[in-house]
């Protein structure tokens, strides 16, 4: 037993005594269990929001890229601020939207938006699969974070047992209360930790920020270079059109939106949002820390870099805090997913498939059942794997981002966008999408003479736009028809 | 309204600049230039949202007292 395994069980234990807590004075219907009865003040939405887009990607994954690609890395510090401005006016208009029809999942908005049971359908399947893989990530990162911090005492799947089982149960109890008071304690903690370990470690290692830097640049200047070939700055410049673009269509995060108390909540929140990046500027720190001092990572693992450095920097005691740290980054955006996953597996699955007349009482139940059964269905596909489903799921999410133009649709005063549209639009992005990933079929394949800035464009975001002119054409097409047969009529 | 969306599309300029410009400058505060590049434009980008809601704020207030006022 070790000083680190003894803080991360404290953790453990402390996250799942405050989700149970959470529950307290709360009678909970539907509403209030996945959306706390739309009464969130900022601090909450603004926890909610931070837990969705802060995850494990970004505590393990923002110092890993630094410590192996360098600069390219820095799109992360860019989209989410892009994203704000967007949101500033979008998310206002989606709370408005949800409170006036009582939307409480992520394909309640698409369904009712286009009057479309089908468009429901392909909404949930295609949110359900994606949160299977955006789970299956956290619970990997998880699993990696603990049995790492705990020096190999528990093995990644039984950390990713446990803390599966410790997440279904507080939510099943709490819902959406449980992340939100583990959100409190998380933010703060990270937020620490961040800038600590972003200070703390140049200094000790290089002697300050600047003189870690010019190391860097005798040993390794091409982390401190944007690369010519591969992530160069046409990657960069449209990775980051795309990640904003699609920035609010994970479902945890946009039924985040709906727990506003109101439309000013959501605005004051994204003014504050960009200064809540600074956390993911230190952990570039940190993985430019390690780019020296932390050999031997490759391929995968070297998502490592930042826990390999703190291991071999504090002391146990102080290597558990990060690790309960960073339980405690995935706990957050697992446990939304989950909620999410179940909620729509309730309202546009179980009730728009099977039971159209069900009471809420009745949905909210099979909710609550839904939430474990599809946690155990992830923990068998994270560990025992499933290797197509697997790359089903993760095809799906990377389809999530296929449905901005139907969002960008829904806003438009004059309703333009049809469900046929949005199924041809989708279908063509999933198209490039396959082409892309099992045909091998890359922009300097299709045009060997284009120049580099061209072929390095984002494939994701040739998808994006594919969709886009299929959706405006159909759209477009099905309106001039529309109006050409009502003509007649009316001059008759 | 118009001044709102030109201070809208600011940090999408600072954000898009970025990469061309650090192909000339390198360091820039004794930090990758597009680090510091970005966090400047990260405060940049709070403080035009901020200033952005002040604008709508204050709107909305008028409108309700000349909405009120119409009343009387």
């Amino acid at each position: 037993m070790n000083a680190a395994l003894i803080v991360i069980t404290l953790f453990a234990a402390s996250a799942l005594g405050l989700g149970l807590l959470a529950r307290r004075g709360k009678k909970l219907s539907l509403e209030q269990w996945a959306v706390g009865g739309r009464g969130f003040g900022s601090l909450l939405t603004f926890l909610l929001m931070a837990g969705e887009a802060f995850s494990t990607f970004t505590f393990l994954g923002a110092s890993g890229w630094t410590y192996s690609k360098g600069i390219p890395a820095f799109y992360i510090l860019s989209y989410g601020c892009l994203a704000y401005v967007i949101g500033y006016w979008m998310l206002p208009a989606i709370w408005r939207y949800a409170k006036e029809r009582n939307l409480v999942s992520f394909a309640d908005y698409f369904a009712s938006r286009y009057d479309s049971r089908g468009v429901g359908v392909l909404v949930s399947v295609v949110a359900v699969l994606a949160m299977v893989s955006l789970l299956i990530i956290q619970l990997r990162g998880l699993g990696v974070i603990v049995s790492e911090m705990s020096y190999g005492s528990i093995p990644p799947a039984a950390a990713i047992w446990i803390s599966a089982i410790l997440m279904a149960v507080y939510m099943t109890v709490s819902g959406i209360h449980g992340s939100a008071s583990i959100a409190v304690v998380k933010d703060v903690l990270i937020l620490a930790l961040a800038i600590f370990l972003g200070i703390y470690l140049p200094l000790h290692y290089y002697g300050g920020i600047g003189a870690m830097f010019a190391r860097i640049d005798e040993v390794h200047p091409e982390l401190l270079r944007m690369p010519e070939h591969g992530l160069n700055l046409s990657w960069y410049n449209s990775t980051i059109l795309l990640t904003s673009l699609g920035y609010y269509l994970y479902p945890h995060g946009f039924t985040a939106v709906y727990v506003a108390r109101d439309a000013k909540v959501l605005r004051r929140n994204v003014v504050m949002m960009p200064i809540y990046q600074v956390l993911i500027a230190f952990l570039f720190l940190v993985g430019y820390a390690a780019a020296l001092t932390v050999h031997g990572l490759e391929g995968p693992q070297t998502d490592l870099a930042l826990l390999r450095l703190v291991k071999q920097s504090f002391a146990p005691w102080f290597v558990g805090v990060v690790g309960g740290a960073g339980l405690l980054t995935a706990l957050v955006p697992g446990s939304l997913i989950m909620l999410n996953a179940s909620t729509t597996i309730a309202r546009n699955v179980y009730r728009e498939g099977f039971a159209r007349h069900a009471t809420e009482k009745q949905v909210a139940r099979v909710a609550r059942i839904a939430l474990p059964l599809f946690t155990l269905v992830v923990v068998y596909f994270t560990l025992i794997g499933g290797a197509t489903f697997v790359t089903l799921a993760i095809f799906a999410s990377s389809l999530l981002t296929q449905l901005v133009p139907m969002l960008a649709a829904s806003f438009l005063k004059r309703p333009f966008g049809t469900r046929e549209a949005a199924f041809g639009g989708i279908g063509a992005g999933a198209i490039v999408l396959v082409l892309v990933n099992w045909r091998g079929v890359t922009l300097s394949s299709l045009f060997p003479h284009a120049p580099e800035a061209f072929t390095s464009i984002n494939p994701g975001l040739v998808a994006l736009l594919v969709n886009a002119a299929v959706f405006i054409a159909i759209s477009a097409a099905q309106r001039s028809l529309r109006a050409r047969m009502a003509t007649p009529v009316q001059s008759s | 309204m118009k001044l709102r969306f030109f201070l809208a599309a600011l940090p999408f300029v600072g954000m898009y600049s970025g990469g061309a410009l650090a192909e000339h400058l390198p360091i820039l505060f004794g930090m990758p230039f597009l680090l510091s590049w970005n966090l400047i434009w990260m405060a940049g980008t709070a403080a035009v949202l901020a200033l952005i809601l002040h604008l709508d704020t204050r709107a909305e207030a008028m409108n309700a007292e000349s909405e009120s006022g119409a009343q009387r």
